[in-house]
């Protein structure tokens, strides 16, 4: 199969290249951005500086790569505002000068043309796409997916980011079976494959993910409900990508904590 | 009328007569002509540029860019625009200690607001806020005033200040309860006959090497055109 290009000759780099085996992926979850409805006005210095302790915790606890979302601006848009890309873009510059981990980027709810233009603006590395392909009814509605959108803006930017693309993403109800949308998102030129549970925090089945798997013929993500205690059932993952779990006490609106980073590295360490 | 309009240029620039100087971006990715050199020589050459400009003495500088050719309209500016012309901006506000604007073309209006507040810009320069106009690219387009403004609001950024583009600079001085700034075309020897008249200059090609506006900014061309402005005093 034809694999996408970042511009005439420009591989993409592969998963395994850019992350390394079984990598822990941490998420920084941003507060409210302008344009979100819950925005509390204020410039960009505060909301660096949060997220730079979020991946300060997040590199000390040994993760593999950081990635950076608006969780702060739901209710979602299915597009997200100018005044959060532009936003989202300046924090995304900060985080990345100031990491030695990869750093990618998600916008919610699924701008994947957005994400990738934070990306090549910022310098991250990889973006993840929560509807690249089909279509998913989501709590934001109908959301068609564009891959083609994405990995053309790719091209034109030449911006060789890594796409991981969800399938039968969290907080959203699906038509036709998972193998079939493994199946196209692959096809549709994803880079990795993300496996979710019906929402934030909670827990995928270990049985998807070797769907996935066969299906996509692709590294397979675990893309929410990740604990140190369950992490044994998802021998099957070739990453995590977790966020409730690694902030203090578990609870999601707090700080990274580096302590549960390390935790929840030693058991990922213990698979096999 | 004469106070109101002299107020609110000093309240932004802190100086009557404020010579506000062009950081012409390298062309940003997604546009036609873009070769993959890569942000990281976006903003270096932007912050040469502001940093030659500061040293030269201008009281305020614009971030544009300028070399997106052909320009989107409006709404029509695409994300990787509004992206990148943050990240180019931000950067030169964090180099220099003036007032530091936006300018997206052609118009962009709700983008330049987004790019101005996520880098911690100023002011915005709208090219078409009232009225209506065909651009060079062929678009009929319309002012973006009522869109522009209640966004300012939504955001709480109304410290924003925003740079209307009119025509005719005697009309418009005479009229206007704004203060009045020349966009175009000044250079060190026409500059202090047009501030006898207006509140301040925008300026960009004549100060680069060689009047050339591709070129690299040059200080030394600053400080003798922000010389001439100063004579105008």
């Amino acid at each position: 199969m034809f694999r996408p290009l970042a511009g005439p000759g420009e591989r993409i780099m592969s998963v395994a290249e850019l992350f390394g085996q079984r990598p822990l992926i941490g998420v920084i979850h941003l507060p409210p951005l302008p344009g979100a409805p819950a925005y509390e006005g204020g410039g960009v210095d505060q909301v660096v500086e949060r997220a730079l302790a979020d991946l300060d915790e997040l590199q000390e606890g040994g993760a593999a790569a950081a990635i950076v979302e608006n969780l702060g601006d739901a209710p979602f848009a299915k597009r997200a505002d100018k005044a959060t890309v532009a936003f989202l873009s300046v924090v995304a510059r900060e985080v990345c000068r100031a990491s030695r981990i990869p750093i990618g980027v998600n916008v919610l709810r699924s701008d994947g043309e957005a994400a990738l233009a934070v990306a090549a603006a910022a310098g991250a590395t990889f973006i993840r796409v929560n509807v690249f392909c089909g279509v998913a009814f989501t709590d934001q509605g109908m959301i068609e997916g564009d891959a083609r959108i994405v990995l053309s803006l790719r091209r034109s930017l030449r911006a060789p980011a890594v796409v991981l693309a969800d399938v039968h993403v969290k907080h959203a109800a699906h038509l036709g079976p998972l193998s079939d949308a493994a199946r196209d998102a692959a096809r549709n030129g994803a880079d990795g494959v993300v496996i979710t549970g019906g929402g934030t925090g909670e827990v995928a089945s270990p049985e998807d993910v070797r769907i996935a798997k066969r299906a996509a013929g692709l590294p397979v993500f675990v893309g929410s409900g990740i604990t140190a205690d369950n992490v044994v059932e998802f021998a099957a993952g070739d990453g995590f990508i977790v966020g409730s779990w690694l902030k203090r006490g578990g609870v999601i609106g707090e700080p990274v904590d580096s302590a549960r980073v390390r935790l929840l590295i030693q058991a990922v360490q213990g698979l096999h | 009328m004469e106070r109101l309009r002299l107020g609110s240029v000093e309240e932004l620039f802190g100086c009557a007569k404020p010579v506000i100087g062009m950081v012409h971006l390298w062309l940003l990715p997604g546009a036609p002509g873009y070769t993959g050199y890569g942000m990281e020589r976006v903003r270096e050459r932007a912050v040469a540029d502001a940093r030659a400009l500061a040293a030269g003495g201008v009281n305020g500088i614009i971030v544009e860019n300028m070399w997106d050719l052909p320009y989107y309209v409006g709404s029509a500016v695409p994300p990787e625009t509004v992206t990148c012309q943050a990240v180019a901006a931000r950067a030169v506000v964090e180099e220099v200690d003036v007032p530091v604007g936006i300018n997206v073309v052609h118009n962009g209006g709700v983008a330049t607001l987004a790019i101005a507040l996520a880098a911690g810009a100023q002011f915005i320069r709208v090219c078409l806020l009232t009225g209506a106009q065909i651009w060079d690219t062929g678009e009929l387009d319309h002012g973006c005033a009522g869109a522009l403004m209640r966004k300012r609001k939504e955001l709480a950024a109304e410290n924003i200040k925003i740079l209307a583009d009119v025509d005719k600079v005697r009309r418009a001085c005479e009229l206007a309860t704004r203060p009045v700034f020349l966009g175009s075309g000044t250079s060190e020897d026409n500059v202090a006959r047009f501030l006898e008249l207006a509140d301040g200059a925008i300026v960009g090609s004549s100060l680069k090497e060689g009047g050339d506006s591709t070129a690299p900014v040059d200080p030394a061309r600053v400080r003798q055109y922000v010389q001439a402005a100063r004579g105008a005093g």
